[in-house]
């Protein structure tokens, strides 16, 4: 094994910005496989070996593995968070979900105004939101290799997981909108019935704290193993 | 001849096994374990090596860690605790499958003989 030259690793990098790969987690490993092949063998034989690869790793086999990689990680992440918010109601933390709930219904009861509901309610969105900026923010910061790497590229490079992630918070909110939009123009309902509110709001806070929990739950596994 | 279409339908229990026996590997390092154990008689590919990596990571089969060497990020994979119950079941089947075919290609054969 050798150490490649500046301008050998150069000719990598110009080969695999052709391909246009904008996912950090392929990009990285594609990059890696190329250097790890290209330093087996002698400075002669580069250009050769270069050029297998290349027949390998083609565009279309890149951007097959990026759509790959992608509908994977939506799978992976419903599944992952399904799996943890089941573990919520096993006997070992049934008690802090019921607890929880406790907490919830008693400050659901005790809400006096319509306001004061709505700000329970707004309570996990902002949490959801403070989630996705941090969600962002590390994902800026655990790309910057690959970012340093391709600098060419570095606009389009993003954590496909990330993007998952990031989407999979902002789920809910979107969801939530589009049923109050449809019930304003299919049902002409302007207003949620003020005598509705309280349970309205203990599930829809529920909800959403089972699911902000369970994603950032998420979001540590992951973190640990990829480029997030 | 090229044996890439025979392997390509082990090719799971073969990155299963490696991985059962090396604890973690990464993409390169696998098409060259392979190369190494075989002689040379068996290259994986990269086309299906990648695919069917991430496919056993999506099902929860492998886990991934990443690990910065010299300037680049490496991605090493290594077997999840149901990865580790898949091997066997997917080895008694790889197995079970070698047993029927040298049935059919040579129904003299015995396996308790051998």
């Amino acid at each position: 094994m050798r150490n490649l030259t500046a301008i050998e690793l150069q000719a990598i990098k110009c080969a695999i910005v052709r391909k246009e790969i904008s996912s950090a987690e392929i990009l990285m490993e594609v990059y890696d496989h190329y250097v790890s092949h290209l330093q087996e063998f002698e400075e002669d034989d580069f250009d050769g070996q270069m050029a297998e690869l290349e027949e390998k790793f083609t565009y279309g086999y890149c951007h097959a593995l990026q759509a790959n990689l992608q509908k994977n990680l939506r799978k992976d992440i419903s599944k992952s968070q399904w799996l943890i918010i089941k573990n919520y109601f096993c006997f070992s933390k049934l008690i802090y979900s019921l607890g929880l709930l406790l907490i919830l219904f008693t400050v659901s009861m005790n809400l006096r105004s319509e306001d004061q509901y709505f700000l329970m309610m707004y309570v996990p969105i902002i949490l959801l939101a403070v989630f996705s900026i941090f969600v962002l923010f590390n994902w800026r910061k655990r790309t910057r290799i690959a970012k340093s790497i391709f600098a060419e590229q570095k606009d389009i490079i993003k954590s496909y997981l990330s993007e998952a992630l990031v989407l999979r918070i902002t789920l809910p909110v979107l969801i939530l909108n589009g049923l109050l939009q449809m019930s304003k123009i299919f049902l002409n309902i302007h207003e949620i019935p003020f005598a509705f509110l309280p349970q309205i709001s203990l599930v829809l806070t529920m909800g959403l704290m089972f699911y902000g929990i369970s994603l950032f739950e998420v979001w540590k596994i992951k973190s640990k193993t990829s480029l997030i | 001849m090229s044996n890439n279409n025979l392997i390509k339908g082990s090719l799971q229990t073969i990155i299963l096994k490696l991985l059962e026996e090396n604890e973690r590997m990464y993409g390169y390092e696998i098409t060259q374990k392979v190369k190494e154990l075989t002689a040379g008689e068996i290259k994986i590919t990269e086309g299906a090596l990648y695919p069917a990596l991430h496919k056993l990571e999506a099902d929860g089969l492998l886990t991934t860690e990443i690990e910065q060497v010299d300037n680049r990020v490496r991605k090493y994979y290594s077997l999840t605790k149901g990865g580790q119950k898949e091997v066997d079941n997917k080895m008694a089947e790889l197995q079970g499958f070698v047993e029927n075919l040298q049935r059919i290609l040579n129904p003299t054969w015995n396996p308790g003989l051998t």
